[in-house]
C-alpha cells in the first residue's frame, strides 16, 4: 500500500515517518528540513506498506517547489491513502491544508500531532468532533513518544478510510453558481474547478479567487471554534518571554555570541582528555601491532607510518569535538533557537540584498556545508538561494573545526576558554566574509533587491536530550568520521608512496612539494600544506594529518605521543606564528570538499556556479593569507 | 478607540490590528493567506528583532517574522479588545 504523509513545515511529520519505518529522517525544530521525498517502509500483520514523507507546505495553492512535489504527488502518484499531519498547538493554521487535501481526494486520515505540547498549553481538542466534522479518522499522536501510532497503524490496516465520504466546502453563492456551470463542462473534483477558476483569472475576475481562498481560511475558523478550546490564554506567555530575551536589541545578540562561544569551550574542553587518552592508546597500540606482526620493514613502514597514523589521527583528533559538537547543536536545532538567529540577523541579510533564512544554511554548514548547500532550498528567492549556497563553504564545518581547534591551542593560546574565544573570532570573521561576499555578489553577478521574506518563528520544544546524543553520535559523527576514515586510507597510502618513491634522487612527493613551494610561501605556507589542501579536497580532516605525515617522511618525529609534539614537529619545518595564522585564514577560506561540490552542482545544475564556488572562497583565502603574509615580513622588517 | 488606518508596520509590541487592506504582489499575499492572514483576521506585534526589522507577529497562535517592506503595506484599524484571546 502506498501512504503519503503531508503536512505544514514543522509539525513532526519526519517524526511521525521515523516511528513508522524506524528509520532515521532528520528532525529538528525549524520549518523547511524535509526538502525532498523520503522513502520508507514498514511491516504490518505481514503486509507491507511504503510511506512517503512528502516536504512540508502550508498551503497547495502556490507555486513554490515543495508544494508543487507535494501537490503532484498526491494527484498524480494517487497514494491510497493521504496521512495529514497536524499541529494540536496550532491545529486552525493546518485545517487549511487538510480542506485543501480534501478537496483532492477523500481518502484521508488526519493525525493530531505534539499532543502533548498541546496539554501542556492546556488546549484541549474534541478529536471525536473534529474527526465527524471532516468525515475522515483523526488520530491523536505523540509521535516522539510513539504515542498513538498503533491505532494509526491500525485505521491504516482497516482501510476504513475508502469510505470517508470527504468534506464539502460551502461557497458563496455566486461562486457555487461557477462551479455548477464547470460541472457541465466535465470538470467535476473541487480542486479542478477552483484550478480552472485560477487559471483563467482575467475571465472570472480576482475577486472571485480572493473569495475562494479566503471561504477556505474562514471555514478553518468556524471548524477550530468547534473543536479548539483554550483553557488558558495566555498559554504563550512562557515563550513570548524567552523571545522578548533572546531578540532583545541589549541581549540578543550577545546572547548569540555566548552561545557559540559556550558550545566551542565545552567542546574544546570537553574533547582534551578523550583526544589525548586516545592517542596515548594509539600509539601503544601501534608499538604492540609492529611488535607482533613482523613483517619486512618496508611493508610496515606503509601501514603503520602510512595508513595507520593517518587514521589513527583523524579518530584521535576528530571524533571527541565531533561527538561534543553534534549533540549541543542538535540540542539547540531541537530547541528552535536557530529560526531566531535569522530573525535576529535578518537586517543585516537584507542589506546585503539576501534573506534571514541565509543564516540558517550557515548554521547548517557549521556542522557539514553539504547539508548546508542542501538546507538552501527553504529559500524561495532563485538568487538568494544560490548565494547562500556559493557562500556557504566560507563556514568552517565540522570537519575543519578540529583542525582549526588543535593550531589554535598550540601556537595561540593553550587554557580552552581563550581558544574557543579565538574559534569564535574565527567563526566571526567567517560570518562577516559571508555578509561581504553575499553582498558583493548582489551588487555584481547576482543583481536583485531583497525578495519579500517571512519566517515562522517556531514555539519552544523541550529537546529530547538522551535521543539526540544517540542519534547525533550515531548519526552524523560516525557518518562523517567513517567518510574521513575512508578517504584517509588511501590518501596515507598515496602520501607514503609518494614520499618513498625516488625519481632522479628526489621522492615524488618532494618534486610537487618543492614545485608547490613558491607558491606556498607567497601565502605565508609552504610546499607541503598547499600539497595536503590539495590531496585534502574529498575531506578536509585529513589535512593535518597529511602535513604531519609528509613532515614525518622528510624524518624528524620519532614518537606520537600527544599534541606536544606536533608543535615540535611543525617548528622544526620553520612554523612560526605567521605561518599559524596564514594556515587558520586559509583553512577558513578555501576550495569547498568534493562532497559539497557534488551537492552544490545538483543543487545548481550549473557547471559555472560549481566552478564559482570552488574559486570564490579560495580566491578570499589567498589575498587574506598574502595581505597577512606581507604585513608581517613588514613589521619584521621596521 | 482611535479609528485611524495604520500599517502592520507601526504596530507597538502588544498591539493588535485588524486587517483591512492588502497591498502586496499575488506571491507575498499568497504566502500570507496560506498562515491565515487574510482581510478581517486579526494580527498582535509580539516582538521586535535586535534591529526593529524584522518583527514577529502572532497570527492564528503562529508566530511569523515579517520584514518592514511587506508590513508597510498591509493596513487596518487597532483592535482593542483583550489580544491575548488570539
Amino acid at each position: 500500500m502506498k501512504i503519503a504523509l503531508a503536512g505544514n513545515p514543522n509539525v513532526g511529520k519526519s517524526t511521525v515517518f521515523n516511528a513508522l519505518t524506524n528509520m532515521n529522517q532528520h528532525t529538528g525544530n525549524w520549518a523547511g528540513k524535509t526538502v525532498a521525498n523520503a522513502l520508507g517502509s514498514y511491516q504490518y500483520h505481514g503486509k507491507k506498506y511504503n510511506v512517503y514523507d512528502l516536504p512540508g507546505t502550508y498551503s497547495l495553492t502556490t507555486n513554490s517547489l515543495e508544494e508543487k512535489i507535494a501537490k503532484d504527488f498526491i494527484c498524480c502518484e494517487k497514494p491510497d491513502v493521504t496521512i495529514v499531519v497536524c499541529d494540536a498547538t496550532c491545529l486552525e493554521r493546518n485545517l487549511n491544508l487538510v480542506l485543501q487535501i480534501l478537496q483532492i481526494t477523500s481518502s484521508v486520515i488526519v493525525v493530531v500531532n505534539l499532543m502533548d505540547e498541546a496539554l501542556k498549553k492546556q488546549i484541549e481538542i474534541d478529536i471525536k468532533k473534529l474527526s465527524e466534522i471532516l468525515n475522515v479518522p483523526v488520530i491523536p499522536t505523540e509521535a516522539r513518544k510513539k504515542k498513538g501510532l498503533k491505532e494509526l497503524k491500525d485505521i491504516i490496516e482497516s482501510e476504513t478510510f475508502k469510505n470517508n465520504s470527504g468534506y464539502t466546502i460551502h461557497y458563496p453563492d455566486n461562486i457555487e453558481k461557477i462551479f455548477k456551470k464547470l460541472s457541465k463542462k466535465n470538470i467535476v473534483r473541487p480542486n479542478e474547478q477552483i484550478n480552472y477558476i485560477k487559471d483563467n483569472v482575467s475571465k472570472y475576475g480576482e475577486d472571485i479567487v480572493d473569495t475562494i481562498d479566503k471561504t477556505i481560511i474562514l471555514e478553518t475558523e468556524k471548524i477550530a471554534k468547534e473543536v479548539v478550546m483554550f483553557k488558558n490564554k495566555n498559554y504563550r506567555a512562557r515563550d513570548l518571554k524567552i523571545d522578548y530575551i533572546l531578540t532583545n536589541p541589549w541581549t540578543g545578540i550577545p546572547i548569540m555570541f555566548l552561545m557559540l562561544l559556550g558550545i566551542l569551550w565545552i567542546t574544546i574542553k570537553g574533547a582534551n582528555i578523550p583526544s589525548d587518552i586516545l592517542f596515548s592508546l594509539f600509539n601503544k597500540l601501534e608499538i604492540f601491532l609492529r611488535d607482533i606482526t613482523n613483517f619486512p620493514t618496508w611493508l610496515s613502514n606503509l601501514l603503520f607510518d602510512g595508513i595507520y597514523r593517518t587514521v589513527t589521527w583523524i579518530v584521535a583528533v576528530m571524533l571527541p569535538p565531533m561527538a561534543i559538537f553534534f549533540p549541543l547543536f542538535t540540542i539547540l536545532e531541537d530547541l528552535g533557537y536557530l529560526p531566531r538567529v535569522a530573525f535576529n540577523l535578518d537586517k543585516c541579510f537584507k542589506k546585503c540584498c539576501t534573506c534571514g533564512k541565509q543564516a540558517l544554511t550557515m548554521c547548517l554548514g557549521l556542522g557539514c556545508n553539504a547539508a548546508g548547500v542542501t538546507g538552501a532550498r527553504i529559500i524561495d528567492s532563485p538568487r538568494e538561494k544560490l548565494i547562500a549556497i556559493l557562500t556557504n563553504s566560507l563556514m568552517p564545518c565540522n570537519g575543519r573545526f578540529p583542525t582549526l581547534i588543535t593550531i589554535i591551542s598550540l601556537f595561540l593560546v593553550t587554557s580552552s576558554f581563550f581558544s574557543s574565544f579565538f574559534l569564535s573570532l574565527f567563526i566571526l570573521l567567517s560570518v562577516l566574509m559571508t555578509f561581504l561576499v553575499s553582498y558583493f555578489l548582489s551588487k555584481t553577478l547576482l543583481k536583485g533587491l531583497p525578495s519579500s521574506f517571512t519566517l515562522e518563528l517556531p514555539p519552544y520544544r523541550k529537546p529530547q536530550i538522551g535521543k539526540v546524543i544517540i542519534r547525533s553520535i550515531f548519526d552524523r559523527t560516525l557518518h562523517v568520521l567513517g567518510r574521513a576514515i575512508l578517504i584517509a586510507l588511501p590518501a596515507g597510502l598515496l602520501i607514503w608512496i609518494i614520499a618513498n618513491i625516488h625519481i632522479g634522487g628526489e621522492t615524488i612527493l618532494a618534486i610537487c612539494s618543492n614545485f608547490l613551494d613558491p607558491f606556498g610561501k607567497l601565502l605565508g605556507l609552504d610546499g607541503v600544506i598547499i600539497l595536503a589542501f590539495i590531496l585534502g579536497i574529498p575531506a578536509n580532516e585529513i589535512v593535518l594529518p597529511l602535513i604531519i605525515m609528509n613532515y614525518m617522511n622528510k624524518g624528524s618525529m620519532e614518537s606520537f605521543t600527544n599534541l606536544m609534539a606536533v608543535k615540535t614537529l611543525l617548528i622544526s619545518h620553520g612554523w612560526t606564528l605567521k605561518t599559524a595564522l596564514c594556515f587558520l585564514i586559509f583553512v577558513l577560506f578555501h576550495f569547498p570538499c568534493s562532497t559539497t561540490l557534488l551537492t552544490i552542482k545538483k543543487e545548481t545544475g550549473s557547471l559555472k556556479w560549481t566552478i564559482l564556488s570552488f574559486i570564490l572562497p579560495t580566491f578570499i583565502g589567498i589575498v587574506l593569507c598574502l595581505v597577512v603574509n606581507n604585513f608581517a615580513n613588514l613589521c619584521k622588517f621596521m | 478607540m482611535d479609528n485611524l488606518s495604520r500599517t502592520l508596520y507601526e504596530l507597538n509590541v502588544n498591539e493588535s490590528l485588524l486587517i483591512e487592506k492588502i497591498n502586496l504582489d499575488k506571491k507575498t499575499k499568497h504566502r500570507l493567506l496560506d498562515m491565515g492572514l487574510i482581510k478581517g483576521s486579526i494580527v498582535t506585534c509580539v516582538f521586535n528583532s535586535p534591529f526593529k526589522d524584522p518583527k514577529a507577529y502572532l497570527i492564528k497562535g503562529t508566530v511569523l517574522a515579517i520584514r518592514k517592506e511587506v508590513a508597510l503595506k498591509i493596513e487596518g484599524k487597532i483592535y482593542n479588545e483583550d489580544s491575548t484571546s488570539w
